[in-house]
């Protein structure tokens, strides 16, 4: 039976690294730090927002994949740039190529309007990346090109609610995310230091096809086809993200609830379902997450409707 | 049956179906997600609402919310830190480690903030899901091959029917713990589902269900493995996601397994409809990979038949250069075929024979005149040889006629023998085993066919039912208006055919075949040669010992008379300071010896090389055989043929288990026109089995 036991262990063990939930080598050095003592990790777990920049953000299973994306970085980000030229034809900026477990994940950003931040996959197979083999993940590109589109043709809603958190970040003891945090590690879609965009169903898929159709499409055009009235307000997710500014701050109740109040009030915001998080001043690396068990959040399902 | 248009009471709620669950498991993405974005799975929007990514034992797991049905699922996934591998240790132990303390804990969180109905991990994250669901009878839990729970942990009176568990066919980690009894310790349903192919370099994807680096989108499009070398006949894809491969209730969404059969469902045109729907996108379009699949085993079972006089040919190369390899002495170049090289140089030790017997009558001519001073010491002497000569010589040429038989021998082997290793099968082929597959397929191709178009036509049927029944309500509901005269009475529906699957005599033992065939004709292979080369073996060795022993006494002959006649007498030492008589004669006896230590030498070397033959032909043959393997069908050629047709079982199994179901539908109801839809389902699925077994011929198992 002992013997049994072994065989099966071993067995075990194999499956589960090969399924990707096996050692990883980094062990303290997962934080990217490459100074971390033993005493130190906890601490060095954490970044504060204004210093972040996605340094230290992995994925799973990315620690092979991630040093043969870098080596092939150039061929990538030309392979990514064709793929969304042909399929999205969309130009792109690629920010950032991190490793994940058979392929790695490339941010990128488009050019111009629409605006949005995405990411799509390279497979990495025998050690080499599958350049031909590039996709995104099911309606994760269509999804962003959409929230752009929303953005464009809901302009001077999208300008006061920039406006609103612009002044707030001016006035209050708050903070968004970094230019560069958002690049290399964003990908939900129209994005911003203080808040992202996705979006649900097909409610804008009238605008997307209107934009395949005509990638050189004008604002005014894309107004006279935009039909306001099938947008459903609950399937357009608008996530306002906040940190504290000072480092040992703890997320400040009065000034999310002036955020609460002010969405619930507000008139001429973009139609939407508005979730809002105020966390501390800090971010975690690996994830490039900043909610925490002490944030302050209103989210589904609570989201503030605004239609 | 009625003619109520409202959603039956018995089709479920929708709430996230098992296929959406097995693919976020299985197929957790590529990003650490945010809160509030959105994720599709088969088309279905679902916002992640919560994320926890930093949990300090690598216990990483999201909450989602199903946009439509408003429910609530939590995705458990295992994380790449050291933490996962104690907890493997330990899931063999009693210990409950710490990482399923939190997977409850967070739970626990999350029900009391949403609500959580449904919950689903793969692998160790599976585990985690049934720690969770075995405290909650109410979650509903779907793993693909969990790992599993801690000794004690789960009660072996409780049933867990809120907990599914899929297995794949070819996970090792499920096989391994089913195959040491220790499927109890994952509670629940235990299903069996058909994704993967039985090879060892997909272990790991076969078990997480997904190729995480290849894209996933409508459908199965991107999850798949390659199989052959692009370029080559038989190349192509093998579909592997997890989630394609779960049978549901074409009307309930609920799994087909375990002998569960959906609640009975109203007939009415809604579910006609569904019906129709589900044929053309679950029936018809899997059935179309079965035909990609079955033409690829096709292609690759032509190739080989056109390759045959190549693979012929290069077992007979084989052989060829075996055969010399094992005799190793260059003199037996080309034995095989024409034996040249060996035959003329057995002509150059005939010729030093020629050598030797002059050289010998020039040391006659010397002994027999000795200088005159000497004369009275020396009688006159003869080495008499020549009879000895002349047999050496009569060998010799007897030795270049058993070459010739061994030439012979060994070319009848290569040309006639090698050939016929792959004549056999049920109609005495050719090509055996190619042939019998070729036979069978074409057989196969015309039934797949046939399935297809009767799937199609059955479709069309339902279509059409389905649309007459509609018009037919609504005329009854104008008619009872009085806005119209009557009931339009004409529907035109597709006739059924009738398609009988057309039996297959061949590949009775499978993909045995080759196996089989291989040891019978390797069995008649030896033998046969045995017998042709061994007695011709036996004959050289021999004439080339007695040769051996004839060029020996003759040297001993002519050494010994020198000695007799030199030194054999008084004053031989006399003579030998007075003369030069001594000189010429040990220069003269070297002479002879030379040619015919020669000749000596070479006999000794062929006769090691028919040594070496006769006690290493077995050796020969053992590593012949696989080569034998091989030519009858390449191998990778063959595991594919295997392969696909694994993978085409796997569509037609899931097909049937859902016409089981359709057919079950349809039973017991009055109405004529679903009375014929149920007799046409069954005859397709009867068809399906026919099918199946065919194709399970081409299959290893």
């Amino acid at each position: 039976m002992k013997h049994k036991k072994k065989v099966m262990a071993l067995t075990i063990g194999i499956s589960l690294l090969i399924g990707g939930c096996g050692v990883s080598e980094s062990g303290n050095n997962q934080n990217g730090d490459s100074n971390s003592a033993e005493g130190k990790q906890e601490e060095n777990r954490y970044v504060s927002v204004q210093n972040y920049t996605g340094q230290g953000y992995d994925l799973n299973g990315g620690e092979q994949t991630d040093k043969i994306a870098e080596a092939h970085r150039e061929e990538i980000d030309k392979a990514v740039k064709t793929f969304f030229m042909e399929e999205y034809k969309t130009d792109v900026t690629v920010h950032n190529v991190v490793g994940a477990q058979g392929g790695a994940t490339v941010f990128v950003e488009s050019k111009g309007e629409p605006h949005f931040h995405t990411y799509a996959i390279v497979p990495i197979e025998d050690e080499k990346p599958v350049l031909e083999g590039v996709w995104s993940q099911e309606g994760q590109v269509e999804q962003a090109i959409q929230t752009g589109l929303y953005r464009m043709v809901n302009e001077k809603a999208f300008n006061q609610l920039d406006k609103y958190l612009e002044d707030l970040v001016q006035n209050q003891q708050v903070v968004g995310k970094t230019e560069e945090a958002i690049e290399n590690t964003g990908a939900v879609g129209l994005m911003t230091p203080y808040y992202y965009a996705d979006i649900a169903g097909d409610s804008l898929k009238h605008l997307y096809t209107a934009y395949m159709g005509n990638p050189q499409i004008t604002k005014e055009e894309l107004q006279s086809v935009y039909q306001p009235d099938i947008v459903e307000a609950e399937k357009i997710f608008i996530t306002i993200q906040l940190f504290m500014e000072e480092k040992q701050a703890q997320p400040d109740e009065k000034i999310f609830e002036e955020i609460c109040t002010y969405l619930e009030k507000a008139t001429n915001i973009p139609k939407g379902a508005y979730a809002v998080f105020l966390n501390d001043n800090s971010i975690t690396k690996t994830s490039g997450k900043g909610i925490k068990d002490n944030s302050l959040e209103r989210g589904i399902p609570n989201q503030i409707i605004k239609d | 049956m009625g003619g109520s248009s409202s959603v039956p009471e018995n089709i479920k709620k929708p709430v996230t179906s098992d296929k959406d669950l097995v693919e976020l498991s299985g197929y957790s993405a590529y990003l650490e997600h945010d809160s509030h974005s959105i994720l599709k799975v088969n088309g279905k929007d679902f916002a992640v609402v919560d994320t926890n990514y930093d949990n300090p034992t690598g216990m990483d797991a999201i909450t989602v919310q199903n946009i439509e049905t408003k429910d609530f699922t939590i995705v458990y996934t295992g994380t790449g830190d050291k933490q996962d591998m104690i907890t493997d240790a330990k899931l063999l132990g009693d210990v409950p480690p710490a990482q399923l303390e939190h997977a409850v804990d967070y739970y626990n969180e999350m029900d009391k903030k949403f609500g959580v109905s449904s919950i689903c991990g793969n692998s160790l994250a599976g585990a985690y899901t049934n720690a969770v669901a075995i405290k909650n009878p109410d979650v509903k839990a779907v793993n693909l091959n969990p790992a599993l729970l801690p000794a004690g942990m789960v009660d072996p009176n409780k049933t867990y029917d809120n907990i599914t568990n899929y297995f794949s066919k070819y996970d090792i980690l499920t096989k391994t713990e089913v195959s040491l009894d220790l499927g109890h310790r994952i509670p629940g349903h235990q299903y069996e589902i058909n994704n993967g192919v039985p090879e060892l370099s997909h272990l790991a994807t076969n078990h997480t269900g997904y190729k995480k680096g290849n894209g996933i989108s409508s459908g199965a499009e991107g999850q798949f493995y390659t199989i052959g070398i692009k370029g080559q006949p038989g190349f192509g894809k093998i579909y592997m996601a997890a989630d394609e491969h779960i049978v549901t209730s074409i009307w309930s969404g609920l799994p087909l397994y375990g002998g569960g059969q959906s609640e009975r469902i109203d007939i009415n045109p809604e579910n006609l409809n569904l019906l129709a729907t589900a044929l053309e996108d679950r029936v018809i379009h899997k059935v179309s990979f079965v035909q990609d699949y079955l033409d690829n085993s096709t292609d690759i079972v032509e190739h080989e038949g056109h390759q045959f006089n190549i693979r012929v040919t290069k077992l007979q190369e084989i052989f060829e250069e075996a055969f010399e390899a094992t005799i190793s002495n260059p003199l037996f170049k080309g034995i095989a075929t024409s034996g040249y090289i060996l035959q003329a140089h057995i002509d150059g030790l005939i010729d030093l024979l020629h050598i030797a017997e002059d050289q010998c009558r020039f040391l006659n001519s010397i002994l027999n005149s000795p200088p005159a001073e000497l004369l009275e010491h020396i009688t006159s002497t003869n080495i008499s040889v020549e009879s000895m000569f002349g047999e050496a010589r009569s060998y010799l040429y007897s030795l270049k006629d058993k070459v010739s038989e061994l030439t012979g021998a060994a070319g009848h082997i290569i040309y006639d023998k090698i050939p016929e290793l792959f004549e056999g099968g049920k109609e005495l082929f050719v090509d055996a085993v190619v042939d019998e597959l070729q036979a069978h397929y074409h057989i196969i191709d015309g039934n797949k066919d046939k399935v297809l178009q009767q799937l199609k036509e059955y479709q069309k049927q339902v279509q059409e039912v389905a649309n007459a029944f509609e018009s037919q309500e609504q005329g009854l509901g104008a008619a009872i208006n009085g806005n119209t005269g009557g009931v339009e009475g004409k529907v035109k529906v597709q006739p059924t055919n009738i398609y009988t699957i057309e039996e297959s005599p061949y590949m009775l033992e499978k993909m045995l075949l080759k196996d089989i065939h291989l040891d019978t004709a390797f069995g008649a292979f030896t033998s046969s040669t045995y017998g042709l080369l061994f007695p011709i073996l036996n004959g050289l060795k021999w004439f080339l010992t007695t040769i051996e022993s004839t060029l020996e006494i003759l040297s001993g002959a002519v050494k010994g008379a020198t000695n007799l006649i030199l030194h054999g007498s008084v004053p031989g030492a006399l003579i030998s300071i007075f003369t030069d008589f001594d000189e010429k004669v040990k220069s003269s006896v070297a002479n002879t010896l030379q040619p015919l230590d020669e000749v000596a030498a070479n006999i000794e070397g062929i006769r090691r090389g028919v040594d070496n033959l006769i006690v290493n032909y077995p050796v020969l043959l053992t590593n012949l055989k696989p080569y034998i393997d091989t030519a009858l069908f390449h191998d990778s050629g063959y595991q594919n043929v295997h392969l696909y047709n694994v993978a085409a079982m796997s569509i037609i199994n899931e097909m049937k288990m859902l016409f089981q179901d359709i057919v079950y539908q349809l039973s017991d109801h009055k109405a004529d026109s679903i009375v014929a839809l149920r007799k046409v389902s069954e005859s397709a699925l009867g068809n399906m089995n026919l099918l199946n077994q065919q194709v399970n011929r081409g299959t290893m198992s």
